[in-house]
């Protein structure tokens, strides 16, 4: 009997462990600029200051076209196809923006406990493109001190 | 059913050990330090608030430009009548008769205000023009010669958290 119960529970772990693991590699599909909240969550000052300091690192590695260190930085579903993102270095250098000075955070939100909105501006070399505008989403693993990038809206962009 | 609890057991050390490394581990890109809020100078961000602004108006984004005002500003400032706002922007920072600008961003000084603390910061605009001068009359001879007018705007920020704020305007000086 007691060695019954133990397979169950063993197998009622598996479960909640292997939908825990699915989920957390399909749960950047969910995040888009279709996110659209009317009460987002408060945000902590130094919570900005790490999602600020964590979208510019991303902007930088972006800008510079550094394929390995974007890598690193983007979800497991979002590796198959790093294309996107040699095309999105490229639309940057198109746009003539060459540095992060070009590039400015113009509002952060909090859409739940560790998932945060990025407003960016992007100001072009060329006059005609004027700012490019920009969302970005990422996950902060609070635990683990690290971050994921779920969503860059110029690279969902059709075309890049 | 030893077997079967064994194996199960396993499996499961197996998956706790892909949880951990799933919530813990990460590529070194991917890493923060949260000593960064020790070593950040938020007064960098600050600046980023007047930049935004002044980018949003050089861009004719009106709108947005708008709304970071507070209030009082736009009530004091421009009769809360958007036309008026966007009609002084293009005339005092936009001026599309002048050929070159240069924007230089002071840092954000904290002052008090109503007992709140605010920030106070600075931003200068260089407007560089070109202009003739006529030097011989029978000849028509003229001289081209660059003249430059500086325009200081005075940006208070009131500031209820990092990217949560609003922006009151004075122009200070032509």
């Amino acid at each position: 009997m007691g060695k019954k119960v133990i397979n169950n529970l063993l197998s009622i772990f598996i479960v909640l462990i292997v939908i825990y693991l699915i989920y957390s590699i399909i749960e950047p599909v969910f995040y888009n600029k279709e996110i659209v909240k009317q009460n987002y969550d408060k945000i902590t000052d130094e919570e900005s200051l790490i999602v600020d300091s964590c979208v510019k690192t991303y902007l930088e590695y972006c800008i510079n076209n550094n394929q390995k260190e974007i890598k690193g930085m983007i979800p497991f579903i979002n590796k198959f196809n790093m294309n996107k993102y040699t095309n999105l270095s490229q639309m940057y250098k198109e746009k003539e923006i060459e540095s992060l000075d070009q590039c400015i955070v113009s509002g952060i939100k909090k859409i739940n406990n560790s998932i945060y909105q990025v407003e960016v501006q992007s100001r072009s070399g060329n006059v005609v493109d004027g700012i490019i505008k920009n969302t970005i989403i990422i996950k902060l693993k609070k635990m683990g001190h690290s971050f994921k990038v779920y969503y860059d809206m110029n690279l969902n962009e059709e075309g890049v | 059913m030893n077997n079967k609890l064994i194996k199960k057991s396993i499996i499961l050390v197996i998956l706790i050990i892909v949880l951990l490394i799933n919530v813990f581990g990460a590529s070194e890109n991917s890493r923060y330090s949260t000593k960064i809020t020790q070593d950040y100078d938020s007064s960098e961000i600050k600046k980023d608030y007047a930049r935004n602004f002044i980018n949003l108006i050089m861009y004719a984004k009106y709108d947005e430009a708008y709304s970071m005002l507070t209030d009082t500003c736009k009530k004091d400032l421009f009769d809360n009548d958007q036309k008026k706002f966007e009609e002084y922007m293009k005339l005092k920072i936009y001026d599309q008769g002048k050929i070159k600008k240069t924007f230089s961003y002071e840092d954000a000084v904290e002052c008090i205000e109503d007992d709140k603390t605010i920030y106070s910061q600075q931003v200068h605009i260089l407007h560089r023009s070109l202009g003739t001068m006529i030097i011989d009359e029978e000849a028509m001879g003229y001289d081209i010669y660059e003249y430059t007018s500086v325009t200081m705007i005075n940006f208070k920020i009131y500031e209820n958290g990092a990217y949560d704020y609003k922006l009151s305007l004075q122009f200070i000086e032509d």
